[in-house]
């Protein structure tokens, strides 16, 4: 017959000495825009309206175009916040550092969300559109034809204007983009086999976030209306503004013991005018 | 009793979610119309997706 025994007369083991976090996505918005984190409100970048030249037989006399150059600001207008507070009585009995894991898990939230909006922003104001065939990234035939729609979004224009063309995709669709990678070529094929999902194809960046990051729902100032919606475009065109990037306090507060931290970012993001038509709206059929 | 309780709560979330969605359409359609009577015209807007809470 076993003994009984107590809980705490049983050997126990902590894995480490942090709390463990929750699991963290991918962040893609710094890789695919252009990253400001002055200190500033707006971003300024006027733009001219194309001219309209004359082409005529020769004679020698033509009339002037008054040419228009209109104002398209950055305004950082949202702000991405997380706190909480952690009583006294917590931190001294505690097993681990509370204050340090709780800030930890809440700078990542707000860079996640942070993220999550600048994404979401790109996409809802670039004037790009495409539908795929049915079945979207997620049917292995598709994929070519896809991304040769995409890569002809961005064909004709003058050298290094449509360089660093990226679309983001999220996981439930790496299905097809998968299948088709390891059925492509030969040496292609070998490296995705071997490697595992290759993040280039067709020299298209591909960028994979978490299902559910492109939303329909209010995020700030923002009204997103991108659930099965995905984005392409082209690198370092969106700008994303964050003056002095992710900051956080702690402080005493009254009426409380211990400390109230809380993480803090500032976040505004645009695409300039020339370049919306360059930021696809992909919607899956 | 409980349950008639419990149903009207339900119906009070829904209607509230139902009147916070079209408030949310309306701020969606003035921030870019042109997308949004593309969307609309679709039908995407026809039902309340779980990411809308």
């Amino acid at each position: 017959m076993a003994n009984t025994l107590s809980t705490y007369s049983l050997r126990h083991k902590y894995f480490k000495s942090n709390i463990q976090g929750v699991l963290r996505n991918a962040l893609v918005a710094e890789k695919i825009c252009r990253v400001d984190r002055t200190e500033l409100k707006t971003i300024e970048n006027p733009y001219i309206t194309a001219s309209s030249p004359t082409i005529q037989a020769v004679a020698g006399t033509y009339s002037v175009n008054a040419l228009t150059v209109t104002d398209d600001a950055l305004s950082v207008d949202d702000e991405v916040v997380n706190a909480t507070h952690v009583f006294d009585f917590e931190m001294k009995t505690s097993n681990f550092d509370l204050m340090a894991d709780f800030l930890d898990d809440l700078m990542y939230q707000v860079a996640k969300k942070v993220d999550q909006f600048v994404l979401n922003k790109v996409l809802d104001v670039g004037t790009g559109t495409y539908t795929t065939p049915a079945g979207g990234f997620t049917t292995a035939a598709n994929i070519p034809v896809i991304m040769a729609n995409l890569v002809s979004k961005w064909g004709g224009f003058a050298s290094g204007v449509a360089s660093n063309p990226f679309v983001v995709i999220e996981n439930t669709d790496l299905v097809g983009f998968a299948q088709a990678q390891v059925a492509s070529g030969f040496s292609y094929a070998d490296s995705a086999l071997n490697n595992g999902f290759m993040t280039n194809y067709m020299g298209v960046d591909i960028y994979v976030v978490r299902s559910g990051t492109f939303t329909t729902a209010t995020l700030g100032t923002l009204s997103a209306t991108n659930s099965g919606h995905r984005l392409a475009g082209l690198g370092n065109l969106a700008t994303f503004a964050s003056p002095r990037g992710m900051a956080y306090e702690e402080k005493a507060v009254t009426g409380k013991t211990g400390r109230e931290v809380v993480a803090y970012c500032l976040v505004g993001a645009k695409v300039w005018n020339p370049h919306l038509p360059l930021f696809i709206d992909i919607t899956l059929a | 009793m409980a349950k008639e309780k419990a149903k009207k709560e339900i119906d009070a979330a829904t209607a509230d979610r139902e009147a916070r969605w079209q408030d949310f359409l309306a701020a969606a359609e003035k921030q870019n119309p042109v997308k949004f009577a593309e969307k609309k015209a679709k039908g995407v807007f026809n039902t309340i997706p779980d990411s809308f809470l």
